[in-house]
């Protein structure tokens, strides 16, 4: 009551320190209440109530701050904590409320208070899924972690360090996943893999080597030197266990662990069978005399090797006192496994110094004790001692410890194999991912390759079809051109044709029938005719009609010579004709007139094609849309540029607004390919009109 | 009493006639003029003719119609063939032309092949005037019918404008000749043919480029 008394006091004294520190009003409510608590002794259910009525968000942190005070006793700080998590339940922001949370499970994890704890980290798993907090999710599997190696359920423990060990890779966290990988490593070494354990091991220090995390870097080697002790590599041990001292020598705050390595390079050598050397060690180790206060644990640890050790060599001087002493501190400090080593260490002197019923009562302890704390190592151990120096009960013993060899064998193996299966349901699950992507590559690489080889595919098509067009217009212009020129040669030879049939008429006149009449007259002359002055005035009459026939009859014929000349105005008469036609169909007046300087012989048989095909294209435009009565076209020549001009009276159309019919820009482009240009004017209702000037 | 002999070559037999006719009405005109006539109506019958003639004696007179169609073996083209054969084989023959065509560049190229003593446009005469032609002749003088003196008389006028070429540049556009034609027929290139087609218009006077307007007053002046 005294006892309890005085840690309530003390509680009192950490509140007014921390109102001392914080210094808030809350805080000073809080010591009232506590106060109040106090004296009163009320049950802790009223005091939530108060509680809540005071509740802000900084109270949950402090309630955790209580709960961390180690000089608390745990009951208090148990429920501390679990203040700490209904004030935090309260919480409306789920962040700040994860990260409370997040603290007081790895608090309950560490004060073993294991539904607590269960409920904590489910908890903070939740929520931090909610919150797609992948480092939460992390954390969460990490505490579980932990809380399932304090439970001893080392697949589980396993389970959850990987999966945290994949989420902290996923956020690429190099520390907490070198962290992991230690973890998992120190599990493997636990069921004895070793192999695996090696490798996750030398993982992680690969990903601490560039962080220079010099004190988890000890640790690996460290425990990388225990796997190869066990593995019965022991010179290879020792060289890690230096290099963990090695890495140790950078670490600031060293604590025992100089003194920790001893002890194990020790152990080494005592399994090599060196016991002086391993002697040295342990020693050494003892020659700091801080061990004792620093770790009370490693301190007994060292004697009672140290003791084992002697005697292993042979050497009895305060032996069995030594055993004694570390058993006392481990004894006091409840420490069942440790307790069950020294009292094995003290069986195993007792049988070898001839007191075999020390031995077999220290060995029976041992094996009560491991059974207790569940240590398989030390039941095995003290099994295998028994049988030997039990002779009564040695068979049971034996048998025991077969058949637990067996089991263990079984659950190791079995573990072994889980461990196995996670590793390899990720390596499947990232081979898978790998095929997968791998796949998904392909599908994207192939498709694009598709893709654009379809899109070359049309586009060469396309061309083509554009180049089979084009191909297509120029044959068809060619064609044009050709017809015209048909059309223009037909002409021609039509000309030709009429021009030797009128010089044929012509020379007939003028040979044959003006010989013909000349004869006539010149006959006619002979007579000499009788009668009265009238009869022979007619007879002078007539003769002078001849001639005056035959002079008629030349000059037909001369005409029909010189009318020749005009044959080379051939093309401007298939423009007439064109006209001709057009004018009554649509029936408008026109006036077609040309300058007598053009030869249009001479003029080239392109222009004359465009020109007239311009001229129809017009005459349409003027058909379907101007609607005109008259249309006047000429053709000029001007420092070797012809000139057309087509006017007409029309409706006109706006020559902005006109999104230039295809007949215009047909007119425009075979103007521009003859290297001429062309002005449309036109005003509504007026008419249009359009000079077209053409290089010769 | 002298008897001339005389060879009327004309493929119009109706006009062969005449002519043989004027020659008796002469001939009974005037008793000391006599005339043996031969006629021939074709050009092979007409250089047989010759022939005859130059191996019998003399040919005295010629009534040679230019318009004949060409001989079989070829060689004879038209009357002016005909004529200069008998410049050749009959120097002192005397020779009438006669002819419907009323065309200055055939004046002009008989003038220059066979120099006729007669030169006789149909048109212009008649039975009286073909006498008078005959008669004349055979008193030593040219006799030209009034189209032909016309012709004479432009010709003396602008003796020195025109060359051969120029004229035939000129018969040639006027029969219709096209521009491409004419380095052909001509002989010259149409760079040269376009400078004597521009000094022919600065002659006659001609503004206009055109061609039309420059054979119009060729033909008006006589030249064609």
């Amino acid at each position: 009551m005294i006892r309890a008394f005085f840690i309530d006091l003390f509680e009192l004294f950490s509140i007014i320190k921390m109102i001392l520190e914080k210094d808030n009003r809350f805080s000073l409510y809080l010591f009232l209440f506590i106060a109040l608590n106090l004296s009163i002794g009320c049950n802790p259910k009223s005091n939530i109530n108060i509680s809540n009525s005071i509740a802000e968000v900084d109270s949950v942190t402090i309630w955790i701050d209580l709960a961390k005070k180690k000089n608390l006793v745990l009951e208090k700080r148990k429920s501390y904590l679990l203040k700490a998590y209904q004030l935090n339940n309260k919480n409306k922001i789920d962040s700040v409320k994860y990260k409370n949370l997040s603290i007081i499970a790895y608090e309950a994890y560490k004060n073993i208070d294991t539904p607590f704890f269960k409920k904590t980290n489910s908890d903070a798993f939740i929520l931090s899924k909610k919150l797609k907090d992948t480092f939460g999710i992390a954390d969460s599997h990490w505490n579980y972690g932990n809380f399932f190696v304090k439970e001893e359920k080392l697949d589980s423990a396993y389970y959850h360090y990987h999966k945290a060990l994949l989420n902290f890779n996923s956020i690429n966290n190099e520390y907490y996943s070198g962290k992991m990988l230690y973890n998992m490593a120190f599990i493997q070494g636990r069921v004895k893999n070793y192999t695996a354990s090696e490798k996750l091991t030398f993982h992680a220090i690969s990903k601490f080597k560039p962080l220079k995390k010099y004190l988890n870097l000890y640790r690996c080697y460290n425990q990388v030197g225990i796997t190869f002790k066990d593995m019965e590599e022991y010179d290879k041990s020792i060289n890690y266990h230096k290099n963990a001292l090695f890495y140790l020598r950078k670490v600031k705050n060293k604590k025992t662990y100089k003194e920790w390595s001893l002890n194990n390079i020790g152990l080494v050598y005592q399994y090599k069978g060196l016991f002086s050397i391993a002697i040295k060690y342990f020693e050494k180790a003892l020659k700091n005399d801080s061990v004792r206060i620093k770790n009370i644990n490693l301190y007994a640890r060292l004697i009672d090797n140290l003791a084992y050790n002697k005697f292993l060599n042979g050497d009895t001087t305060n032996l069995p006192q030594e055993f004694y002493k570390s058993l006392v501190i481990r004894d006091s400090l409840n420490n069942k496994s440790a307790v069950a080593i020294s009292k094995l260490h003290l069986a195993e002197y007792f049988t070898k110094y001839t007191d075999t019923l020390k031995a077999i009562e220290y060995a029976k302890d041992a094996l009560y004790l491991s059974k207790e704390v569940n240590n398989n190592r030390d039941i095995l151990s003290s099994l295998k001692l028994l049988s030997s120096i039990d002779k009564v009960n040695s068979d049971t013993y034996l048998g025991n410890y077969i058949s637990l060899t067996d089991s263990l064998q079984k659950e190791e193996r079995k573990i072994r194999d889980k461990f196995t299966r996670i590793q390899f349901e990720t390596d499947e699950y990232i081979e898978e991912t790998k095929e997968l992507s791998r796949q998904r590559n392909w599908i994207i690489a192939t498709s694009f390759l598709l893709l654009s080889i379809v899109l070359l595919i049309s586009f060469i098509m396309r061309q083509k079809a554009k180049n089979k067009e084009l191909l297509l217009e120029t044959e068809q212009e060619k064609s044009n051109q050709e017809i015209y020129k048909l059309m223009l040669s037909q002409h021609s030879k039509m000309n030709e044709a009429k021009q030797k049939e009128r010089k044929r008429i012509s020379e007939d006149l003028h040979d044959g029938v003006l010989g013909s009449l000349f004869a006539i007259r010149l006959g006619l002359d002979i007579f000499d005719i009788k009668g009265d002055e009238g009869t022979k005035k007619k007879y002078q009459t007539y003769k002078d009609e001849i001639n005056n026939t035959e002079l008629e009859i030349r000059n037909i014929s001369h005409e029909l010579k010189s009318n020749i000349h005009s044959s080379d105005d051939s093309y401007f008469e298939i423009v007439k004709e064109l006209l001709e036609k057009q004018s009554k169909i649509s029936n408008f007046e026109f006036n077609l007139s040309h300058d007598d300087q053009i030869v249009w012989e001479d003029v080239d048989t392109e222009i004359k094609t465009n020109i007239y095909r311009i001229i129809q294209e017009t005459i349409q435009n003027i058909n379907k849309y101007a609607k005109a009565s008259f249309v006047e076209i000429h053709f000029t020549l001007e420092k070797e540029m012809l000139h057309l001009i087509i006017k007409d009276n029309g409706v006109g159309f706006d020559t902005q607004n006109n999104k230039k019919g295809i007949g215009l820009k047909n007119m425009a482009s075979r103007v521009k390919k003859l290297g001429g240009t062309i002005q449309i004017d036109s005003i509504i209702n007026t008419g249009t009109t359009i000079n077209i000037s053409v290089p010769l | 009493m002298k008897k001339h002999t005389v060879l009327i070559v004309d493929d119009h037999p109706l006009i062969a006639d005449t002519y043989q006719i004027a020659l008796n009405k002469l001939k009974s005109e005037n008793d000391n003029i006599d005339f043996q006539v031969d006629i021939a109506v074709d050009s092979d019958s007409a250089v047989d003719k010759i022939n005859c003639y130059t191996k019998k004696g003399k040919l005295d007179i010629v009534i040679l119609d230019l318009n004949l169609p060409e001989s079989k073996d070829g060689k004879i083209l038209s009357g002016e063939d005909i004529g200069k054969l008998i410049r050749e084989q009959h120097p002192k023959a005397q020779i009438i032309v006669s002819t419907t065509h009323n065309d200055s560049f055939l004046m002009n190229t008989i003038f220059k092949s066979i120099n006729p003593d007669g030169f006789l446009i149909k048109n212009d005469i008649n039975l009286a005037e073909l006498v008078k032609a005959i008669n004349s002749i055979l008193g030593d003088i040219p006799y030209y019918s009034k189209s032909v003196l016309r012709f004479v008389r432009s010709q003396v006028a602008s003796e020195d404008k025109l060359d051969k070429q120029d004229r035939i540049i000129l018969h040639e556009i006027s029969n219709g000749a096209k521009m491409k034609e004419l380095p052909d027929i001509v002989g010259l290139s149409i760079a040269s043919i376009e400078k004597r087609k521009r000094r022919l218009k600065d002659i006659f006077g001609v503004l206009g480029d055109s061609d039309r307007e420059l054979i119009q007053i060729a033909k008006e002046k006589g030249f064609i």
